[in-house]
């Protein structure tokens, strides 16, 4: 033990060769924060250099995004050489939701060598166990969750909602072109079929048209994550989480819930998209050195008001305040959780400062040139007078000591001079509108909530319920997370998009 | 008064002349919501404007540059209009991102500031959410536009209408109007599943289990790529046929996207839907299901009747009540619809019945099984090349067809005109389902000689591809000009600069092209073509044929892939 070799079966592996402080215990229902929680305990008292057991033996059940956590770890750990073991749960349910959602598949695309290099001898078996879980009948989400009758040589999975990975072959970084330019239609297509949009539309709620979830979430989320920078692998993975089954006479008995581990508190449906590249605030930050991460003003009725909470690690509050999407950000020095929220502002975009914009209107084409010329960029701001600029003492800035400051660097738009010439020109189209129509899709349209987990931070945003809403003059709440410097930054982004059901939401 | 109309394609290289039954769409449209228009107030015949994948992508507001331009050509000297419409609606929803909603909107705040036009009719394959961005930009177009009149008016392939405007300007229900003139405009789910059926060659078995036999057959059918359709034509079915059933029993074995769309419109309307197999093999799953009302059987195919009649006579047998209406995907009787003693099948499309082979020549050579649920194979098998071949007459090859200059004409060759006449739509399934697997880049066209049995494939290729193709035909006189002049373009192009093909090339720069043709002997016109591309500054990402008679011969350096590889090259003329 406490050798690095990362690349070959260890047959002598056995739970019995991990100490308690060698061993991830995770037992129950098992979210991405227990994990990260154990996480904590584990980097907290070592280097966590040597082998380290993801112990999922009393695992009841595990949630997708927990999954994606693990692989984020285990890609990290691999390409650290350093060792890890994943311990299958006993529970055969469990085992067979695994299978179901091709979980060894997936950590074998993300990393690049075979699931059983990370197995221990005594669960090599599990390998090749027939799953009798699922059997796909009961409703129109068993359907897509399992389909008996399908074979390997199928276009289409053989569980919709099982994990989809995007990677090059030879496992250089993916570059939004060919085939990964091509990602987030291929994944957004399977979403628009008529079975899935029937499925959505039966046990999504709300009336928001159901196409929205492929058009802009899916779309945005995987072409969002197409685009970072040195990102290797791309993962998609979803499920309807439920607590119980709607018994309807016409849908017959299936294999009970609690028989496929189906204990969970939320009911909704989610859906992870996960890259392995530089972290969302990172990106930002390296464009923000290069220019302006924000392209242009945007209408203030676009613009909303955030009350924004970032706590450490322990739970311990290190700021708290409202930012307004409006303010323009000037500060190079600006805090990294900043960073990550304001990437789902509208106009934020890295790529503003890798080109020069035309600064031109939709002008009638010069009739004498080149059809080419014109479809060249022509970016979107309008001849606007330049905006009134005034400085604010609004939003979160926090210096790299961690001490809150106030945002003299932030300047906020004059909305007060109600300047109807100057409001009149602004317009919403140009780069960085995709993760912000996905931000209001999930949270407004759908009343769901987004979470990203990226580098070294946590953000969760809703909506801000009446009260809160009132109290803060508000329309969303974001709690970001820090993590502490002594737990592996996670290795990428991952999107989780949670979005309610119709039993979630009566 | 007047009017204009821009069809905008998503995801579709070039541009090409708009379709007359789109024209006479919007021609009818817009006196429904703007009684005092009429269709000869339409001015100006534009072509269908397209912005590709990579643009719509990362430089949404091209779709402004693009709209602008088609309505400068429009409106040609006249300066403002009273109505534009725009029309998205033959894009799938998912390309309509919302950043391009979004540069629509402002597009529109830009044209009023402009008073080119105050009046846009939007068509759209669906409505953004009411609580969505673009919605959001067209709710405060009052703060963009405040001291201007305006009417945006979004319409649904439903013809469900949302209209943004200060003047309240009441919007007559146009719903069945709407629906009916979408519904001629764009071709019906009945027309298109059609279209989608493919006889494809291989080697299939027929397994009669309880008589204990088999029988292969050389061909199957396959309803491709139109799960659309089929919800569509399965909800028409129901409501016609099966409003009194509890459920569905289906064998969906070898459709998988009929039993995903069966899945889930039984889920919808609360409907118990099992397989067949596991009625028959779970009593007290069959004893539940007896205690229900009727049940509508549900196949993939119907072929002798023999498969139907057995699930007829064991879910009778296990006290399951069956309705006499049966649905099918394929109806291999030769009618849609038939009966089967006293049960009435429907189907979605007809087919004549394969036949079946008493002595198997592919059993005798060992050759795989097919399966009729999925095509493994990108190529074709020698054994269908060969049986396809043998099927038709040979011919000398066409003279206008070979460069002289170069080498010999072949004596006897297949007939591809008459193998494309029966097995095109099968062929071109291959190439589409080639190119849908990744082989190409994300925003392309189709170039090849103006010739009959290559405009075949590419009109068939039009079909898997909903009509979002671009296709640009290049005469052969002029290919045959430049070969001799060693494909040199210069003059050729210098000459022919009005030709639509030279125009549409001149649009598609920065796309890739894929070339196509129905067989390569020697690569001359391949390379011809590749030399024509990179001189209009397009890459020639790829040369796809049927045949390849010269495999392993370099083709100007573009990656090459033919249906099937048949070793026999042109005899060239050797160089003084």
């Amino acid at each position: 033990m406490g050798t690095s070799d990362t690349t070959s079966i260890h047959t002598d592996m056995q739970r019995a060769s991990f100490g308690h402080n060698a061993c991830l215990y995770l037992a129950g229902t098992i979210r991405a924060d227990d994990i990260e929680r154990r996480l904590g305990q584990y980097y907290g008292v070592g280097t966590g250099s040597g082998p380290l057991l993801l112990d999922f033996t009393d695992a009841e059940y595990i949630d997708i995004a927990a999954l994606v956590n693990c692989i984020a770890l285990m890609l990290h750990r691999y390409e650290a050489k350093q060792l890890t073991f994943f311990a299958h749960p006993a529970k055969k349910a469990v085992r067979d939701f695994l299978q179901v959602w091709r979980f060894p598949e997936a950590v074998s695309d993300a990393i690049g060598v075979p699931f059983s290099n990370f197995l221990l001898a005594n669960d090599l078996h599990y390998l090749n166990e027939p799953q009798t879980t699922y059997t796909g009948r009961g409703d129109g989400i068993d359907a897509l969750e399992y389909d008996p009758d399908w074979s390997p040589q199928s276009d289409s999975p053989r569980n919709f909602f099982e994990f989809l990975s995007f990677f090059k072959q030879d496992r250089q970084a993916i570059s939004p072109e060919g085939q990964f330019l091509y990602a987030p239609r291929r994944v957004s297509r399977r979403w628009a079929e008529p079975s899935i949009l029937e499925v959505l539309a039966t046990h999504m709620s709300g009336d928001s048209p159901k196409e929205e979830i492929a058009r802009i979430l899916i779309f945005e989320a995987v072409s969002n994550a197409v685009r970072h920078p040195s990102a290797r692998v791309i993962q998609v993975v979803s499920k309807f989480e439920r607590k119980f089954h709607k018994k309807s006479p016409a849908h017959g008995s299936d294999t009970s819930h609690s028989e496929k581990g189906w204990a969970t508190n939320k009911e909704a449906l989610r859906i992870c998209v996960w890259d392995d590249g530089e972290s969302i605030d990172m990106t930002l930050r390296n464009a923000l050195e290069l220019g302006p991460i924000q392209a242009f003003p945007i209408p203030p009725f676009l613009c909303e008001r955030i009350f924004v909470q970032l706590r450490d690690f322990e739970g311990n509050k290190k700021y708290e305040g409202v930012v307004d999407e409006s303010d323009r950000l000037t500060s190079r020095s600006v805090h990294s959780a900043r960073l990550l929220l304001m990437s789902l502002f509208p106009g934020v975009s890295r790529a503003i400062s890798q080109r020069v914009p035309q600064v031109k209107p939709f002008e009638d084409p010069d009739e004498t040139a080149p059809r080419k010329k014109l479809m060249e960029g022509h970016l979107a701001q309008i001849t606007a007078p330049k905006p009134n600029l005034e400085a604010e003492g609004v939003g979160f800035e926090i210096s790299y000591d961690g001490k809150p400051q106030l945002g003299k660097e932030i300047e906020k738009h004059s909305e007060k001079k109600n300047d109807i010439n100057q409001i009149s020109s602004y317009l919403a189209s140009g780069p960085g509108m995709g993760l912000y129509a996905l931000r209001r899709t999930v949270l407004d349209q759908f009343q769901g909530t987004l979470f990203i987990r990226s580098g070294r931070y946590r953000l969760i945003i809703e909506v801000a319920h009446d009260a809160f809403r009132k109290q803060y003059n508000v329309r969303y709440k974001c709690k970001i997370t820090e993590y502490p410097k002594w737990i592996p930054s996670f290795r990428g982004n991952l999107l989780i998009l949670q979005l309610p059901t119709l039993c979630a939401r009566q | 008064m007047s009017f204009v109309s821009l069809e905008i394609l998503i995801g579709s290289a070039g541009y090409r002349r708009i379709e007359p039954r789109i024209v006479n769409f919007h021609n009818n449209i817009a006196p429904l919501l703007f009684p005092n228009l009429m269709p000869g107030d339409r001015l100006g015949l534009t072509h269908s404007c397209s912005i590709d994948h990579r643009r719509s992508l990362y430089e949404p507001v091209t779709l402004g540059t693009i709209l602008s331009e088609a309505l400068s050509h429009c409106i040609g000297e006249k300066n403002d209009i009273d109505m534009c419409i725009v029309d998205l609606s033959s894009n799938p929803f998912i390309s309509v991102r919302e950043p391009l909603l979004l540069v629509l909107v402002d597009w529109i705040v830009v044209e009023c500031k402009k008073g080119r036009c105050n009046s846009f009719v939007v068509l759209l394959p669906g409505l953004p959410g009411e609580r969505g961005v673009t919605t959001r930009q067209l709710n405060n177009l009052s703060q963009l536009l405040p001291d201007s009149r305006w009417d945006v008016i979004l319409v649904a392939p439903s013809g469900e209408t949302r209209a943004y405007s200060p003047s309240a300007h009441a919007v007559p229900n146009i719903r069945t109007q709407y629906f009916n003139l979408f519904k001629e405009a764009h071709d019906s789910a009945d027309n298109r599943i059609k279209k989608k059926i493919v006889r494809r060659l291989g080697h299939f078995r027929t397994l009669y289990p309880r008589e204990g036999r088999s029988k292969c057959r050389q061909y199957s059918f396959y309803l491709h790529d139109c799960a659309e359709e089929m919800g569509y034509m399965l909800s028409k079915w129901w409501e016609e046929k099966e409003g009194d059933c509890v459920g569905v029993l289906y064998d969906l074995k070898n459709n998988p996207s009929f039993r995903h769309v069966l899945r889930s419109f039984a889920d919808a309307r609360s409907l118990r839907a099992e397989r067949i197999t596991d009625v028959c093999q779970d009593p007290e799953l069959a004893k539940e299901l007896s205690r229900f009302g009727l049940f509508a059987l549900v196949l993939d195919v119907l072929d002798s009747g023999t498969t139907l009649r057995q699930h007829i006579e064991d879910l009778s047998n296990l006290g399951i009540k069956l309705s006499k209406n049966v649905l099918v995907g394929i109806n291999k009787s030769g009618h849609v619809d038939s009966a089967c003693d006293e049960f009435r099948v429907n189907g979605f499309v007809s087919a004549t019945r394969e036949a079946e082979e008493e002595k198997c020549i592919q059993c005798q050579l060992g050759l795989a099984i097919s399966d009729d649920a999925e095509d493994p194979y990108l190529k074709i098998r020698s054994y269908d090349m060969l049986s396809v071949a043998l099927e038709h007459p040979w011919v000398s090859e066409p003279i206008l067809e070979v460069p002289g200059h170069i080498g010999y004409g072949y004596d006897l060759i297949p007939d591809f005109t008459s193998i494309l006449r029966e097995h095109g739509r099968w062929l071109s399934y291959k190439i589409h389902r080639f190119l849908k697997e990744g082989n190409c880049p994300d925003d392309w066209f189709v170039v090849h000689p103006n010739e009959p049995d290559s405009s075949s494939i590419t009109d068939s290729l039009q079909e898997w591809c909903n009509g979002a193709l671009a296709v640009v035909r290049i005469p052969r006189p002029e290919i045959t000009k430049t070969q001799e002049a060693g494909n040199d373009w210069d003059s050729v192009l210098s000459t022919a600069a009005e030709e639509d093909w030279v125009e549409q090339l001149n649009s598609l720069s920065d796309t890739g092209a894929l070339i196509v043709d129905v067989f390569n002997a020697s690569g001359s016109t391949a390379r011809s073509l590749a030399a024509l591309l990179r001189h209009m500054k397009i890459v020639p990402f790829g040369y796809f044929c049927l045949v390849n008679f010269a495999p392993g011969r370099d083709i100007g350096g573009v990656p090459n892939f033919a249906l099937y590889d048949w070793y026999n090259p042109r005899k060239l003329k050797t160089k003084a």
